[in-house]
């Protein structure tokens, strides 16, 4: 019993790892912009794939990890340049089909410059799985939340500690402000596409030894990881991480305990119900509009 | 009320004289296709343009109209019954749904729609028994007493006047003190409801009546092809709609029905392109958004107004 | 001695509104008798608005009670206040920029219109009539408030001036028989602001009861009939305009209030 438990928080935790890094991706580019990229989890697809090919290619894993996350942070930045910068006063809808025109592009792109198969990846470090509480874990599971925890601490670090990171604070406070104290803006938007860019290559390279990767990996991922982002709350990064944290947790048992086909309902019925009683998310602020 | 007339005409005369230049079958089949796409965005359009409530979950509706009729008339129930049961069945949802959900703004709509037709699609999937499963399955034809509609010539009029009645419908609603109040909400909700408009009961009214014209035109869709899957109930069939929507261009009943007629044709035609079709697709739609923000209808208007002046 | 429950237009009794921490109404009371312009005055962030959101059903109340011509309408949602004959204007303006400005005008009368789905989709016929007198009751309102020369604008295309008339037309086309008005002068040259005096006094003289929030005194003093000062949410004075005129309470806040304005003129 409790082992079973151990075993699906286990899973969870990995998961809700992944889920909090794509939704950090979006609120890095929501605070910066105010739009939700509805292409993130392409970023997340970039990761796994290049990596994939850049190691059947002969290349090292750290290597090719580094080439790939620099591949989708590059991308995240042409993303920012090409669609959203020429589109700034365009409507939250049309900025919304917008991300999503950039989703099928880099899906199709994707399947153009690789394949439509399944790829595995193979595990930074073996595929023995170690038995903790009587539970066992994969080696790839412990990286993937040992670097998502990293990853964590390093942002927090930016945040507050250069000054880099509080001239994005300052922009997602009040971007007029952040302007009018000499920030370039328009710079640290690029910023916030590169590194939430980079962000989710990271979270796509941690998975795809576990879930496999292919070309249209990205749009599932990215929808639990704004439902994430809905749940813990627009624009909170703590709230981000907590509502992946959340809904990995929430699939993990859910598919285990009560039905494994509804596994990708769970996190939708929660991010509902929450939306019911709480209408920002967990940890959204108050409305603001004044009349 | 005279642009209106116009617009009405207009389509009816397309739609009456398109069949001199529909070489075959094929040709047919997309038209329809387009029709149905068009009546559903007709519906959306007033949702989203006119009252400016994103909804990212309408393939649901569109999916359970078309799985009420396959699964009613497959124990029997005539097709025209089966339609007006699951047009009942998601109109009821939809109010019980949408009152909480309309609550919500912006993104958070978003998301609460969104999540609500991925939870109806995953149902379809999974529920194998009465659906088929991902299989999907067949739907009888569109039939009564013994007469039924056969052959995309009748289809092709069939969907053509559905759509001019849902276009008909859809002006003089958006002419009526209704329409007004619907684009009062879009415009400032504290003051439309300050000026006696009761906002919730509006968005309610308008979310119910498009998710309908959803699910009738999910039912038109099933018995035409004859068969239903769980894709048309899904995510990125949501996404293609609100597509067609905001490329034709919000607030314009007119611009709904250019967006799906040239969203429908438009992968038809990349076809050809084979493995590029994707590509091509995403970055005309990135393309013709950053161009033309507002939709493709409100632009080449204004461009005319200013050409003419 | 406060009036009877009837004699009153508005009652506001001991009401609260609480945001956080922050009490932006301060259990404030007010009588507002039929066919008055009762003034509301205060520093900035002293609560008018916030009051005024409360009476309008924006806001609830923390406690207290809002009664309107009579009827206790605590927590009522806007809409259902509109229907009992309030309507206001709002400082922050609330113009419905997708439609032109006689359709904003138009949104006012919503409750005199036939607004049934049904008649809406399948009686265009019967309804042109209608829309027609509607349109043209609009455009007269317009006129009257001195917006002769916008009516066949966009509302997205006006000037600023011109909007805070417009949502006065929009208030008006409800025919209110409590109108508020949110700082109606704010931004405007001293001959607009004038003019807008002389509007309020007709509105008045056709028997609509106004409450007035607004910081140009000289506008202030010469349309009302009473004042209610205001201050961080509690009610400071109340009397008839010359009475307030010469309380030093009052002079007090408002000189506190002008060493403010000051001080944001030299950052600015
Ligand atoms: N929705 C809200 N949430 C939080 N605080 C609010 C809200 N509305 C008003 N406040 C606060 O309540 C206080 C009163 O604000 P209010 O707008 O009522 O003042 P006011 O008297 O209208 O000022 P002004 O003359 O500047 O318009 C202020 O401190 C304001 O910041
Ligand atoms: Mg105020």
């Amino acid at each position: 019993m409790l082992s079973q438990a151990v075993q699906f928080l286990f899973s969870g935790l990995t998961l809700g790892a992944i889920y909090a890094l794509v939704a950090l991706g979006f609120t890095l580019i929501f605070n910066a912009s105010h739009v939700i990229n509805f292409a993130q989890g392409e970023f997340v697809m970039i990761g796994g794939m290049t990596t994939v090919f850049l190691v059947g290619f002969g290349l090292p894993m750290p290597m090719a990890i580094a080439l790939a996350v620099a591949a989708a942070t590059g991308i995240g930045m042409a993303l920012e340049k090409l669609a959203v910068e020429p589109a700034r006063q365009a409507s939250i809808t049309t900025l919304i089909i917008i991300t999503i025109g950039a989703s099928i592009f880099l899906r199709g792109l994707a399947q153009l410059v690789w394949d439509k198969k399944l790829h595995a990846l193979p595990p930074f470090t073996g595929d023995a799985p170690i038995g903790i509480l009587g539970a066992t874990i994969l080696p790839q599971s412990l990286w993937a939340m040992g670097v998502g925890v990293l990853l964590l601490l390093a942002l927090r670090w930016f945040f507050a500690r250069t000054l880099l990171g509080q001239a994005m604070l300052a922009t997602a406070n009040n971007r007029m402000a952040a302007q009018l104290v000499g920030i370039n803006v328009r710079r640290i938007l690029l910023l916030s596409f590169a590194l939430s860019a980079a962000l989710g290559a990271a979270a796509g390279i941690l998975i795809a030894p576990i879930t496999l990767t292919a070309y249209d990996v990205g749009t599932n991922i990215g929808l639990k990881g704004f439902a994430a982002v809905m749940l813990g709350g627009l624009g909170s990064s703590a709230g981000a991480v907590l509502g992946g944290l959340l809904l990995g947790i929430a699939e993990a048992f859910g598919a285990g305990y009560v039905s494994s086909a509804y596994k990708d309902a769970f996190a939708f019925v929660i991010i509902m119900l929450v939306l019911l009683w709480m209408p920002r998310g967990l940890l959204g602020g108050a409305a603001a509009e004044r009349v | 009320m005279r642009r209106d007339t116009a617009v009405l005409l207009l389509l009816a005369v397309g739609i009456a004289v398109l069949p001199f230049a529909l070489p075959n079958r094929y040709f047919y089949d997309v038209a329809i296709l387009a029709g149905i796409n068009a009546i559903v965005c007709v519906g959306l359009n007033l949702l989203i343009g006119y009252t400016g409530q994103i909804s990212l979950g309408h393939a649901g509706f569109f999916g359970l109209g078309a799985y009420a009729s396959a699964i009613l008339t497959g124990y029997g129930c005539p097709a025209p019954a089966a339609m007006a049961a699951g047009a009942v069945i998601v109109g009821a949802l939809a109010a019980l749904v949408g009152r909480p959900i309309l609550r919500l703004k912006g993104h958070y709509l978003a998301m609460a729609t969104l999540g609500m037709g991925i939870i109806i699609s995953i149902v379809i999937t999974t529920e194998d028994r009465v659906t088929g499963g991902p299989d999907g399955m067949a739907v009888a034809p569109f039939g009564l007493l013994g007469w039924s509609v056969q052959g995309e010539e009748a289809w092709y009029w069939v969907i053509g006047a559905s759509l001019v009645a849902t276009v008909a419908l859809a002006l003089n609603l958006i002419a009526s003190p209704v329409g007004r109040a619907l684009r009062a909400i879009h415009g400032s909700e504290t003051a439309a409801e300050v000026m006696g408009v009761d906002v919730a009961r509006y968005k309610r009214m308008v979310f119910v009546l498009s998710a309908v014209l959803a699910a009738l035109a999910g039912s038109l869709a099933a018995h035409y092809s004859g068969f239903v899957s769980p894709a048309k109930a899904g995510f990125m069939h949501s996404i293609e709609l609100v597509t067609m929507v905001v490329f034709g261009g919000m607030a314009s009943t007119l611009g709904a029905v250019v967006g799906a007629v040239l969203l429908t044709v438009l992968p038809q035609l990349l076809t050809v392109l084979k493995d590029y079709e994707l590509l091509m697709f995403g970055a005309l739609l990135m393309g013709t958004m950053i161009l033309m923000p507002r939709g493709l209808l409100p632009t080449l208007e204004t461009l005319w107004r200013r050409a003419r002046i | 001695m406060a009036p009877g429950p009837d004699l009153t237009a508005l009652s506001v009794r001991g009401v609260s509104r609480r945001f956080g921490g922050l009490v932006a109404v301060d259990n404030a009371s007010l009588d507002v008798a039929p066919g008055v312009v009762q003034a509301i005055i205060g520093p900035n962030g002293a609560g008018k608005t916030t009051l005024f959101n409360l009476i309008s059903g924006l806001y609830r109340p923390t406690q207290g009670e809002v009664r309107l011509l009579g009827e206790d309408v605590t927590g009522l949602p806007p809409s259902a206040l509109a229907r009992r004959g309030l309507s206001r204007t709002f400082q922050n303006l609330q113009i419905f920029f997708n439609m032109t400005a006689v359709e904003n005008v138009m949104v006012g009368a919503h409750l005199r219109s036939d607004a049934r789905l049904w008649s809406a989709i399948f009686r265009p016929g019967a309804r042109a009539r209608q829309e027609r007198e509607a349109i043209r009751d609009a455009r007269r309102l317009m006129e009257e408030v001195g917006l002769g020369a916008y009516l066949d604008a966009d509302a997205a295309a006006m000037p600023y001036g011109a909007l805070k008339r417009l949502e006065i037309a929009r208030a008006l086309a409800s025919r209110p028989k409590l109108l508020l008005l949110d700082e109606p002068a704010a931004g405007l040259t001293p001959p607009e602001a004038r003019s807008i005096g002389t509007l309020m006094r007709r509105i008045a003289a056709d028997g609509v009861t106004i409450v007035l929030v607004e910081h140009n005194m000289r506008l202030v003093m010469g349309v009302s009939d009473r004042i209610v000062v205001l201050d961080r949410g509690r009610v400071l004075a109340d009397g008839r305009a010359d009475e307030i005129r010469a309380n030093s309470d009052v002079a007090r806040v408002y000189l506190g209030k002008r060493m403010r304005t000051a001080r944001a003129v030299v950052h600015a």
